[in-house]
């Protein structure tokens, strides 16, 4: 479904991305998971068409999008959930949910919107309560929520997925896994990037580390979990345990 | 006062209004949608004014000269998008702002050199005979004026409100990085809300024109005025700028006619200053919420400076100081003059320098300033008496409580209240100085004031005045280097790349961007003096607008990071016309005041281009690579 070679990426002088090759199969939930700076946001923002890469390939269903603009992948059925959600504070939580959608819409607001706003508020109920209100002034976890539903509106069939647990308390945390995990029920991919590591790679099919750059390892979410060096390195399991 | 008079007020009052409103929705809609404050808005509308006018003047019949005009402004407005902004990618807000003053400047340079300045008279749509309501005269004009506001203002709403394109729109405002994820073309879309401020624009001088004149002189004051609209009623929504430009045309016509001409400027700019420190958010606008900040690269940042005095700026410090002296010597008594002027300007352009460059606010009005430090140099020494030294540290001080007073109030608020602020300020002590004619001497200003003397020492000659400019430009630039290379001086950089971040390691915000302020205050309190003592004469005239537009053109082309730059920038701005004389001749003053302001514009333009990308700096870096070099070269032959 997606295939990335040899990819790089960087901010002028700045390498961040180093020879990142990385493969997500249909209906697979796939996690990418490393300390911070390891470069999992720069390779999702890669991915979503949001950054350029310097060189390498990045193949979507088979096609080469590595030229194509974000909207045009949207349209291919990428979906993105971007760090720290980037709701647009200032407008109201169904203006935020229209515009997920706007890639695929074009310019007059189609009649089937409204059930595709439907079905979103079915799944986060929350949502319609509020849904005149600004998107500034949700509470954490209702944010979280419509960065996931925005992401909805686009009809993804791969959803990246970075950092959203980030800033949300333990038991938020687990009700948007929980989300996401029912997500996956209905066939959708994900490749998700988090730093909650072990949670996230329980939920998993497989992993990658990333770190400085590179994929330092990669396998089945039960053996990256099982490996002692890499739960002491990347997992954030200290050596006490 | 009848109540027909008093009718008659209100409705030239209110078309009046109505014309500003369309400036301030031109205002509202590009900030709207880009974030960007862009200044050449009044500028659309002159320019959909004397297009219009001169397609008539050229025999197209009006139904045609206006559509055709409307959309070249629209076209223009587009152009400036692509070839400029879009070219500025990674420009921050502040230099993006900037550059639309260069638009406007561009615009106006480019109409006065193409067509020059004189009004075009434009015959009205249907008839100029006026209509009458219970005695008050209403010319039809006006009624196509407010008829086009009001369907112009229904359609702006429908399209922000109810269309995908006006929500995403909005959305690119909001969080550029959050539009992109939802595959928004920031750079399409920003380029379209610029074809449609360019629409607006030119679309209401078109309609307004045949009221009054259309001549190249009301860019500005239509781009102020707007701008007041919209500030006044709020920048960021639909009905704000209509409010406020409605509210604004009827202050002046109703302090116009009821209290004093005179003092009409006074008056209503005194009213948005009143409102920007009561309302900074205008009437109908609302304190964004959980707004995302700015977060362009810093591409000017750091790299190029020093965190503390180090030896190398004792260096830098003489070569500059043994560059400046030489230059004395060398220059012919022709350009000592302009010299002088350079060194005046350059002091105000260091202020800016940690104004603007470092703590981030632009300032459209430090004419304010100088006047402060003209008016309390001529005073108090022509009136009471003072040696200049205390006349001087008077207007100085002065300048910095009046600008620690108004940061108090503006900088409460992020974002560019500065630049409204400081305009009004600016609008209020030009009509001030030109009416309180006990103290300044009214337009005329105050006549026979003597050189700067201390201890005894007169400097008359132009070698002695630039002796004393050379020193005072020299205390400046050690001021500005001691602060800027200390502990305030990186909590100012820290504070313009993030000011959350900065304000998280417990740097006071507000109390740098005051204290950046007071020291700009200071700085153009004494240039201002220094003025009038070689001058002789104190008058409103050299401190306006056009003064402002000469110091961040200044300010620009030295580079905002640049406190050695302010001499550079301010060298070009005031050499520049000498220049164009030289080559163009004087025939033509017009078109040479034209063509200085169409450079103007230009230089701005492209210099901030080059300095997104990094090219002034790679430039400045290849420079000193040789120079390193060559010193090399040298101590290795020896």
């Amino acid at each position: 479904m997606l295939e990335i070679n040899a990819l790089h990426a960087g901010y002028g002088k700045v390498a961040v991305l180093d020879a990142i090759d990385l493969e997500v199969n249909e209906g697979e939930f796939v996690a990418i998971l490393g300390p911070n700076g390891a470069g999992k946001s720069t390779l999702l923002k890669t991915i979503a068409g949001v950054h350029s890469p310097q060189s390498g390939t990045i193949s979507l269903f088979g096609r080469r999008i590595g030229r194509l603009g974000t909207a045009e992948r949207i349209r291919m059925g990428l979906g993105a959930i971007p760090e720290a959600r980037q709701l647009f504070a200032d407008m109201n939580v169904r203006e935020n949910l229209v515009l997920g959608a706007y890639a695929r819409i074009g310019v007059r607001i189609p009649e089937s919107l409204e059930t595709d706003l439907d079905e979103v508020f079915v799944l986060f109920p929350r949502l319609r309560e509020r849904e005149k209100q600004s998107a500034g002034s949700l509470s954490g976890g209702e944010a979280q929520m419509l960065a996931i539903a925005r992401a909805l509106m686009g009809r993804p069939r791969l959803l990246l997925c970075d950092e959203p647990s980030l800033g949300l308390a333990p038991m938020l945390v687990r009700e948007m896994l929980g989300a996401l995990e029912n997500l996956r029920e209905q066939g959708i991919t994900i490749l998700m990037a988090d730093q909650n590591a072990l949670t996230v790679l329980r939920m998993a099919d497989r992993g990658y580390v990333l770190d400085s750059g590179r994929i330092v390892a990669q396998g089945e979410s039960e053996a990256l979990l099982n490996d002692k060096r890499l739960r002491a390195a990347y997992l954030g399991v200290g050596l006490s345990q | 006062m009848d109540l027909v008079s008093l009718g008659q007020i209100v409705i030239s009052g209110l078309a009046n209004g109505a014309l500003y409103a369309f400036v301030g929705l031109g205002f509202s809609l590009i900030s709207r949608s880009t974030g960007i404050i862009n200044f050449a808005q009044g500028d659309f509308a002159m320019l959909g004014a004397v297009l219009t006018g001169f397609l008539v003047a050229g025999g197209i019949p009006l139904i045609l000269a206006v559509p055709l005009a409307v959309l070249v402004c629209g076209l223009v407005g587009g152009g400036l998008h692509v070839l400029a902004i879009q070219r500025a990618e990674r420009a921050n807000m502040a230099q993006l702002i900037i550059m639309t003053i260069g638009f406007a400047i561009l615009i106006q340079g480019a109409v006065t050199w193409g067509w020059g300045s004189d009004p075009i008279a434009i015959p009205a749509f249907t008839g100029s005979a006026p209509l009458d309501l219970f005695g008050v005269t209403i010319l039809p004009q006006q009624l196509w004026l407010v008829g086009t506001l009001a369907l112009v203002t229904a359609l702006m709403w429908f399209f922000f409100q109810r269309t995908v394109l006006g929500l995403a729109l909005r959305a690119g405002a909001s969080n550029p990085l959050g539009a992109a994820f939802v595959g928004i073309n920031h750079k399409r879309l920003g380029a379209y809300s610029f074809v449609a401020g360019g629409l607006l624009g030119g679309l209401g001088g078109a309609v307004w024109a045949p009221i009054a004149f259309a001549q190249v002189d009301i860019g500005i004051a239509l781009g102020l005025k707007g701008f007041t609209a919209a500030a006044l009623g709020g920048f960021g929504t639909t009905f704000g700028p209509i409010a406020g430009g409605l509210i604004f045309g009827l202050v002046e016509s109703l302090a116009a006619g009821l209290i004093s001409s005179a003092y009409t400027d006074a008056i209503s700019y005194g009213l948005l200053l009143v409102v920007l420190i009561a309302r900074p958010q205008g009437l109908l606008g609302k304190i964004k919420r959980g707004a995302v900040d700015d977060h362009r690269e810093e591409v000017l940042s750091a790299g190029l400076l020093a965190t503390r005095l180090s030896r190398q700026d004792f260096i830098r410090f003489s070569v500059a100081v043994v560059v400046l002296l030489l230059l004395s010597v060398i220059l012919a008594a022709s350009w000592k003059t302009a010299a002088l002027f350079a060194g005046i300007t350059a002091i105000v352009v260091i202020g800016m320098v940690l104004l603007t460059g470092f703590a981030g606010q632009i300032s459209l009005g430090q004419g304010t300033f100088m006047m402060v430090g003209a008016y309390a140099s001529g005073y108090l020494t022509l009136k009471q008496g003072w040696p200049p030294i205390a006349a001087i540290a008077f207007g100085m001080v002065f300048a910095g409580l009046l600008a620690l007073v108004l940061g108090r109030f503006i900088f409460r608020l992020r974002g560019y209240y500065l630049a409204m602020a400081s305009l009004s300020l600016l609008m209020i002590f030009q009509t001030l100085a030109r009416e309180l004619h006990g103290i300044t001497g009214g337009p005329n200003g105050l006549p026979g004031i003597a050189p700067f003397n201390i201890f005894g020492m007169q400097f008359f000659s132009d070698d002695e005045v630039f002796f004393v400019i050379l020193v005072a430009t020299l205390l400046c630039l050690i001021a500005g280097l001691s602060i800027t290379r200390s502990r305030v001086g990186r909590a100012l950089l820290a504070m313009r790349s993030d000011e959350l971040a900065a304000r998280a390691c417990g740097a006071n915000v507000v109390r740098l961007k005051i204290g950046a302020f007071v020291f700009a205050a200071a700085c153009a309190s004494l240039a201002g003096s220094l003025y009038v003592h070689y001058l002789g004469i104190a008058n409103p005239l050299p401190f306006s607008f056009k003064s402002s537009i000469e110091h961040i053109v200044a300010l620009t082309l030295g580079g905002f990071l640049a406190l050695y730059g302010s001499y550079f920038g301010a060298a070009v701005v005031v050499a520049l016309p000498s220049v164009i004389t030289t080559v163009f001749g004087d025939a033509d003053t017009q078109a040479g005041a034209g063509l200085k302001f169409l450079l103007f514009g230009l230089l701005v333009i492209v210099v901030i281009i080059l300095q997104s990308n990094g090219n002034t700096r790679r430039g400045s870096e290849r420079v000193r690579g040789w120079l390193r070099s060559g010193l090399r070269l040298k101590t290795a032959e020896t």
